[in-house]
């Protein structure tokens, strides 16, 4: 009977070892987290109006990160930039390059990036108390707190229907959105392959936006 | 205290039941998703499951009991784009899906042969079950945590190989039904379990 509950038991333990892991798998690298959105804002904006397609886009890319936790930027702002107009151009839009001419054209397209720094806190351990004396003693677990930090960025893309700004209104009538989240790790190369992924990503998903 | 509760049970069950009449299995069990889960959320199979089964015979081929069981499933879907029904918004990345369930059901077998050799048998199991269900895409993670309506239509067979011990292996259908209005789809999926049988004196 004994011999049977030790077998039974260690059976049990056995299998139980199996399903420790709830969650087995999960991320490993780190474009595991990349991700790209895309939202259209304005539900009513015609975008069957092919006629519609100038666009002015500013030579600058907006950082609206906090200040302090901004490393150099990993992307020029022209590389950006550059391929943004690349999928803009391909679906048919035309540039404006003059920005006294901007408010004469269909569109504006706004780009911006933001950079986290995200921190987080563990605490365990401090249980057990310490008894013993000259031949050792046992068993305090003192306290141990971990601190872990991580980077993410975003990039975004706006869309705004040139013809609806009006001077004055803090609202910006923006009618598309397109945003790339990840971690802001792994090497430069990287970060800039994984960005020019995720601009891209954004107009395949958005086939609407296409002026051809 | 509890001694005092405890002996009047065991000597009250033991009045009932023999050495032949009570027996419990533990399985290691293999899922594969089927229906609205499989074609909605998880194909691939889950080698991660564990179920244990009470029986007690109340007539020469016919017993009752209980089982509990677990199954985990995973899946990982590789640049998935996901998009609303509106069209307005849409996500693309790499979804890591996951599913717990937990049933906890009472059961009727019959067997169709004899103790002690070769014993096919079927039965049903009804009850309940408790299932998490956790998608994750990027930072961001959506759960469902319903408790589900159970039934388990059951078929399998008991190889003697001990005085005490049979080898079983069976098939069961579990159906778990999400009445709720968020629910995604009902959880079905067909298990293998394959383990051992033991009787208690």
């Amino acid at each position: 009977m004994k011999k049977s509950f030790l077998k039974i038991s260690i059976g049990i333990l056995a299998l139980s070892g199996l399903m420790a892991a709830c969650y087995p798998g999960g991320p490993e690298y780190v474009s595991d987290y990349d991700v790209t959105y895309t939202y259209i804002i304005d539900e009513n904006y015609d975008w069957d109006d092919k006629a519609k397609n100038v666009y002015f886009m500013p030579d600058t890319v907006v950082d609206v990160s906090e200040p302090g936790t901004s490393p150099s930027p990993i992307a020029s702002q022209s590389q950006i930039l550059a391929n943004v107009a690349q999928e803009m151009n391909a679906y048919g839009f035309v540039r404006e390059p003059d920005s006294a001419m901007a408010e004469n054209t269909d569109f504006i397209v706004l780009v911006s990036r933001v950079r986290t720094n995200n921190y987080y806190y563990n605490w365990w351990g401090g249980w057990g108390g310490y008894w013993g004396g000259w031949w050792g003693g046992c068993c305090y677990y003192p306290p141990v707190a971990t601190v872990s930090n991580y980077k993410t960025a975003s990039l975004t893309i706006q869309i705004i229907d040139t013809k609806k700004i009006t001077i004055g209104e803090h609202e910006i009538p923006i009618i598309w959105q397109g945003v790339g989240d990840g971690l802001f790790e792994g090497s430069a190369s990287s970060i800039n392959t994984r960005g020019q992924a995720s601009i891209k990503q954004m107009f395949k998903q958005s086939p609407y936006l296409n002026r051809n | 205290m509890k001694k005092i509760f405890l002996v009047p049970l065991f000597a009250m069950v033991s009045f009932f039941v023999t050495a032949q009449e009570y027996s419990w299995r533990l399985t290691y069990d293999v899922s594969i998703p089927v229906g609205e889960l499989r074609s909605d959320y998880i194909e691939a199979m889950s080698w991660r499951g564990i179920g244990i089964d009470n029986r007690w015979m109340i007539q020469d081929k016919l017993s009752v009991g209980f089982a509990a069981s677990w199954h985990a499933f995973y899946e990982k879907k590789d640049n998935t784009l996901e998009t609303t029904e509106s069209g307005d918004f849409s996500a693309y990345g790499n979804q890591f899906r996951y599913l717990n369930t937990w049933i906890m059901q009472a059961n009727i077998h019959y067997y169709l042969g004899q103790e002690g050799s070769i014993n096919p048998w079927v039965g049903l199991g009804i009850g309940t079950a408790y299932s998490v269900q956790r998608m994750e895409l990027g930072f961001y993670a959506y759960s469902y945590k319903p408790w589900s309506f159970s039934l388990a239509p059951q078929i399998g067979v008991d190889v003697p190989i001990g005085m005490n011990t049979d080898f079983t292996i069976a098939a069961r259908y579990n159906m778990l039904m999400n009445a709720e209005d968020n629910a995604t789809s009902d959880f079905n999926y067909v298990g293998i379990n394959v383990g051992f049988k033991f009787y208690v004196f």
